[in-house]
């Protein structure tokens, strides 16, 4: 993609962008529980996005070889918004007591009280973002060495960072609920999320003549073996739950599987694994960027729709789709997708060293 | 022509000179041939013609029999043959079927694979007709052999002779059946 076309797209995305929070503003003035309840579902996805990235970088220059070479160069702008994100978590700390119940005063025992309570959530997450954020920035000034111990050193505080994340900003809507391989299943979809984006931008803006299908191969079985990984996680929790059959436990998983909701619940378990899954077992689908970007897309639209499962059943009994779940998704997508555009203009779309072992056959 | 004949085949001692005569056989409209080289020479596969192959076929096919041997056998004993109620859930327990379901899918796939494979190569085979070549120890482990077999239906044994030589081969000779 040239500067020209991606200055294009930035300038229409942050009007797109600009257009859809005027909206959601005016929308908090309306229902402001809502606006949270969205914008926690639609902070989450777009916050997936460039921590997916960074593991995709950083498990590529643990593993070497140049399966993600093709997506590196995109997956470096989608990490580099990870301060945009930070900013935009500030607005959801104003209405903490909309979308968390634990806030309110409900009874908790004791030791949960010491931890979910407003002043150490917050802190909580500014010690995140510091970590992940050291850890971005080390990287980018890294770029070109491929630094081993980082990304290990890296991974391991994304791991546990998550661990307690996924705990404060998922698990917490239903405090009475915990599930130790939960975070397991919120990485996994992050990864999803962020390999299918840039699988899907490398697929339809990369020289097809430059980039050995090879590359797209690789992608596609990374894909696959994801969307399996993914469900697997997914499935291992709802088994074990579901045999216990405790009333703890289930809390999970009642409102999700009822009112409505089962039925996004099917979606997303079709369209996230059982018809990429089927797809990406054919080898022609993976070597042509055309299929391969179109299986992608599909991935990354359900991924969304994941999302708000796991957070819009907390507040709604009844399937419901608020205008701001929209507008907010668009609102943090339009300013993301800008931001994305102008770090990209930093470095070539495909990175330079795959291009190099074309040419070296 | 001599019916007791498997084929004729040239020696090479470079892949790149295997390569190009594989090329040229191909070009030149013959089939049924093989190439015998001491590791994989990238490209000889296309080069013969081999496109694609039935095993992820095969694999898929045993993977979808694994999937519904497994559910279907834990159904009809679950359901049909001995219901049994354990603690009050549904005769028809989906999730706790899951499981088996993923083990046997998987079984089922690897084994229908590993059998396809063999089978389509025609192995296991206690005899084999090239090793009646006399240089074709080497091939396991200094020569590349290209082996034109009699099977093929533009083969002409003078023909083929004539072109193998064409090649810059090492030798060629007739093999025997």
């Amino acid at each position: 993609m040239s500067d020209a076309v991606l200055n294009r797209w930035q300038t229409r995305t942050v009007i797109v962008g600009a257009i859809a929070a005027v909206l959601s503003i005016i929308g908090a003035f309306i229902n402001h529980a809502q606006f949270f309840q969205s914008y926690l579902f639609a902070w989450l996805f777009w916050l997936g996005l460039s921590l997916g990235a960074l593991v995709v970088v950083m498990m590529q220059n643990l593993t070497g070889g140049w399966w993600g070479l093709a997506v590196r160069n995109l997956c470096f702008a989608a990490i580099m918004t990870l301060p945009l994100l930070i900013v935009l978590f500030v607005p959801l700390l104003f209405g903490l007591h909309d979308i968390y119940a634990w806030s309110n005063g409900i009874p908790l025992g004791v030791h949960k009280r010491a931890y979910l309570n407003v002043p150490f959530f917050i802190g909580r997450a500014v010690f995140y973002f510091a970590v992940l954020l050291v850890f971005a920035f080390a990287l980018r000034r890294r770029l070109a060495e491929y630094p081993i111990a980082l990304s290990a050193g890296g991974l391991i505080s994304y791991v546990l960072c998550m661990n307690f994340a996924s705990t404060d900003w998922v698990m917490s809507l239903d405090p009475e609920w915990y599930s130790t391989v939960f975070v397991i299943v919120f990485m996994a979809g992050q990864f999803l999320a962020a390999l299918s984006l840039t699988t899907a931008l490398a697929c339809a803006f990369a020289d097809t003549h430059t980039v050995p299908a090879k590359a797209f191969h690789d992608l596609g079985n990374m894909l696959l073996a994801f969307v399996i990984f993914w469900i697997y996680v997914a499935f291992s929790q709802l088994l074990i739950i579901w045999s216990g059959n405790l009333p703890k436990e289930i809390s999970w998983y009642l409102p999700r599987s009822s009112g409505g909701w089962q039925w996004l619940a099917l979606t997303v378990v079709v369209g996230e694994f059982l018809l990429p899954f089927f797809l990406l077992l054919s080898r022609e689908a993976k070597r042509t960027p055309r299929r391969l970007a179109q299986i992608s897309v599909c991935i990354l639209v359900i991924n969304v729709l994941n999302n708000f499962w796991l957070i819009a059943p907390s507040f709604h009994r009844q399937f419901f789709v608020h205008w701001l779940d929209v507008t907010e998704l668009i609102a943090i997508g339009g300013f993301w997708f800008a931001l994305f555009c102008y770090l990209l203009k930093q470095r070539p779309l495909i990175a330079p060293e795959l291009l190099e072992v074309k040419r070296h056959g | 022509m001599n019916g007791n004949l498997h084929g004729i085949m040239a020696e090479f001692a470079q892949p790149e000179q295997l390569l190009a005569a594989t090329r040229a056989a191909y070009q030149a409209g013959y089939r049924k041939m093989d190439a015998y080289t001491p590791y994989a020479v990238e490209g000889v596969a296309e080069a013969l013609g081999f496109t694609h192959t039935k095993v992820p076929l095969i694999t898929l096919l045993g993977g979808i029999t694994g999937a519904l041997t497994a559910y279907g056998m834990q159904w009809y004993s679950a359901v049909v043959d001995y219901p049994l109620n354990v603690g009050g859930r549904p005769l028809h327990s989906w999730p706790a079927f899951i499981p088996i379901t993923f083990e046997l899918t998987v079984l089922f796939a690897a084994i229908a694979g590993l059998i396809g494979m063999l089978w389509l190569n025609g192995l296991p085979k206690p005899y084999h007709p090239v090793f009646n070549a006399p240089q074709f120890k080497l091939a396991s482990q200094t020569r590349f052999f290209l082996c034109i077999e009699a099977r093929d239906h533009v083969f002409n044994a003078d023909e083929v002779r004539q072109f193998l030589r064409e090649q810059n081969p090492i030798s060629v000779v007739e093999v025997e059946k």
